[in-house]
């Protein structure tokens, strides 16, 4: 019984945000927010990766949003500059980015703390040089252009709509396997390692390898988002891939909870649309975008899932004292 | 000597100008409960650290059921049995009880990471096994009715057993408990001696125990090790450590009469 609801039990809130998701177009027909949300399915994605990366695993990357920028890049030349087609591109744009989140990875991950954050921020800086430098190829600071949107079995997808249904469906899809992840003995292995090593490679987990994992699965996500994000503008600038993506990336899932793959979701759709909200505001807009990040971390140092999560806990326990020890007596059971 | 389960050689650990251990040789046979003793400072937590790997000796060499371990990183060595608790508890405070125990079945994890992202028939058999060896597990140190609370919430002497449970379900051929009495108070002392005896005696563990309890010591130790500035002063069972003039005099001092009355 616990098995098979252990079996739907990523399928069913995953099934239950698409379908909220799908039903937001009917509701609010209006494309700007359609394209505020893709954009927000978008971090997400990233947001996901690193939330398995710095929440599960407890190691940190100041450099994400350069594994965005690569995929971004490499497909924009490969689809743009060399013509490409476009599961060709895809597979280039990933690989490379996996390729290179493994040799950066190698010797950072070996380095802790401070050490770590150091050495992606290094890496991060790095690269956003590189997007800035080698103009023949990216375009340089003012960006590249002309990158077609993306085409699936032939057909591109020009409509907004279409273009969220497929954001919304890879976010749900990355998701399913990250949920599914976490509740395997390599989600209890990434855990074991963040709150401790020692422990963790006692009980006979090979932390070298499973950092270097995870760091490389947060990669490839970041990756994902940036193939969708060049074929979604068309166009892209070494901005966009820059330190304070990085941060905002990070932000996102320390504010979304730590704990919860849906904390990165929360956080990744709060951020983005936040200063879209804020906007009305106009000039005291940065001061109260600060402000809401200063309060939520004052008063939910868990971040917004945590926060509600604790909430839920408190109601229901002042409604059913019982629930714990009733729970507990069918898990034996089962 | 031929099947000791475990053979240290001379092992000599240093860190900086400290001579942690000089040249220590034991050996722990196959089946029983040997006891390392000694004062603080004398090493015995280096020695269990040299066998798991967490620290690298100097020189001398280790032997696991014949074979050499040095060398070989600590998750490895656990992947062969080699297993252990902390002097300072190492509870995973992010997990539930029962996936903290789920968690030390690592070591015979079998599936791959595309049976976890697709859930294959494989990944559910698998992880059902490790849940109800975790059940089985906390139930053999008593704590299955704590199963889905978070670790952190336990009181400290459930997240000692808690430490257990995370070993036993690992089905170590060797297990190292460092100092697992600490901070228990007398009943809960007693309830982990015997603890310790069944693991023995029904799981068929070869347990080296690091402990400061005299009375645990004497009660459940086959063998003993004393330890001192990182040397061996004596090497025997209770009743011979207990009249060994050297170890007295070192190291049990006046509780000498009392625990000779116990354990004789
Ligand atoms: N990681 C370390 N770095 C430096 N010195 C250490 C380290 N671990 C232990 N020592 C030293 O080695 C000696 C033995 O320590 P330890 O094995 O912890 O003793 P015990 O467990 O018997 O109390 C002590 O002098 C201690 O200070
Ligand atoms: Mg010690």
């Amino acid at each position: 019984m616990i098995v098979s609801r252990l079996a739907s039990g990523a399928l069913l809130p995953v099934g239950a945000f698409l379908a909220t998701m799908l039903a937001v177009p009917f509701l609010l027909p209006n494309p700007y927010y359609l394209s505020i949300l893709s954009l927000a399915c978008m971090n997400a994605i990233t947001a996901v990766g690193l939330n398995m990366l710095l929440g599960f695993a407890g190691q940190i990357s100041l450099g994400h949003a350069a594994f965005c920028g690569l995929a971004a890049y490499a497909t924009g030349i490969a689809t743009a500059t060399y013509g490409l087609p476009m599961w060709g591109s895809f597979l280039l744009a990933i690989g490379l980015v996996a390729l290179v989140a493994l040799l950066v990875g190698m010797p950072t991950l070996k380095l802790t703390g401070h050490y770590l954050a150091m050495g992606t921020l290094g890496f991060g800086i790095i690269v956003y040089i590189v997007f800035n430098e080698s103009i023949e190829w990216t375009g340089g600071p003012s960006g590249m252009v002309g990158i077609p949107r993306l085409a699936l079995f032939g057909h591109e997808l020009w409509e907004d709509t279409e273009y969220y249904h497929l954001v919304t469906g890879v976010l749900c899809l990355v998701l399913l396997l990250s949920l599914n992840l976490i509740h395997s003995r390599f989600g209890r292995a990434l855990k074991a390692i963040h709150t401790s090593e020692k422990a963790a490679m006692c009980i006979g987990v090979d932390i070298a390898r499973y950092k270097l994992f995870v760091f490389v699965l947060s990669a490839v996500y970041a990756g994902i988002a940036g193939f969708l994000y060049a074929h979604y503008l068309g166009f892209i600038a070494p901005s966009s891939f820059g330190f304070h993506v990085s941060v905002q990336l990070v932000v996102m899932v320390v504010l979304g909870g730590m704990c919860s793959v849906w904390g990165a979701v929360a956080g990744a759709f709060f951020l983005t649309m936040l200063p879209e909200f804020l906007r009305v505001f106009e000039n005291v807009e940065t001061l109260i975008y600060g402000g809401i990040l200063v309060f939520c971390m004052m008063f939910m140092p868990q971040g917004i899932v945590g926060g509600i999560g604790t909430l839920f806990r408190v109601l229901r326990r002042s409604f059913r004292p019982e629930a714990v020890s009733a729970q507990t007596g069918e898990e034996r059971n089962g | 000597m031929a099947d000791s389960l475990l053979q240290c050689r001379e092992v000599c650990v240093r860190f900086g100008g400290v001579q942690a251990l000089s040249s220590v040789s034991c050996t722990v046979e196959k089946g029983t409960i040997t006891s390392i003793i000694g004062p603080n400072g004398a090493g015995k937590t280096t020695l269990l650290n040299a066998v798991t790997g967490t620290v690298d000796p100097a020189s001398g060499s280790i032997l696991f059921a014949g074979e050499g371990l040095t060398g070989l990183p600590p998750h490895v060595r656990a992947g062969r049995g080699v297993l252990r608790t902390f002097q300072n508890l190492e509870i995973f405070t992010n997990m539930t009880v029962l996936e903290n125990v789920m968690a030390g079945r690592h070591r015979m994890g079998r599936y791959g990471v595309l049976d976890a992202f697709f859930r294959t028939p494989r990944y559910r058999r698998e992880e059902r096994a490790t849940r109800d060896a975790a059940m089985h597990a906390l139930g053999f140190v008593g704590l299955e009715s704590m199963a889905l609370l978070p670790a952190g919430e336990l009181a400290y002497g459930n997240q000692r057993l808690l430490e257990m449970a995370r070993v036993i379900v690992a089905a170590p051929d060797l297990l190292l408990l460092d100092e697992p009495a600490a901070g228990l108070n007398m009943q809960e002392t007693r309830q982990l001696g015997e603890l310790i005896r069944r693991m023995r005696d029904e799981l068929g563990i070869t347990v080296a125990l690091v402990e400061h309890d005299m009375e645990l010591v004497m009660d459940v130790s086959d063998r003993i090790l004393v330890l001192s500035f990182g040397a061996v002063l004596a090497e025997g069972t209770p009743l011979e450590i207990q009249r060994n003039p050297e170890v007295v005099a070192a190291y049990l001092g006046t509780d000498d009469e009392e625990t000779t009355d116990g354990g004789a």
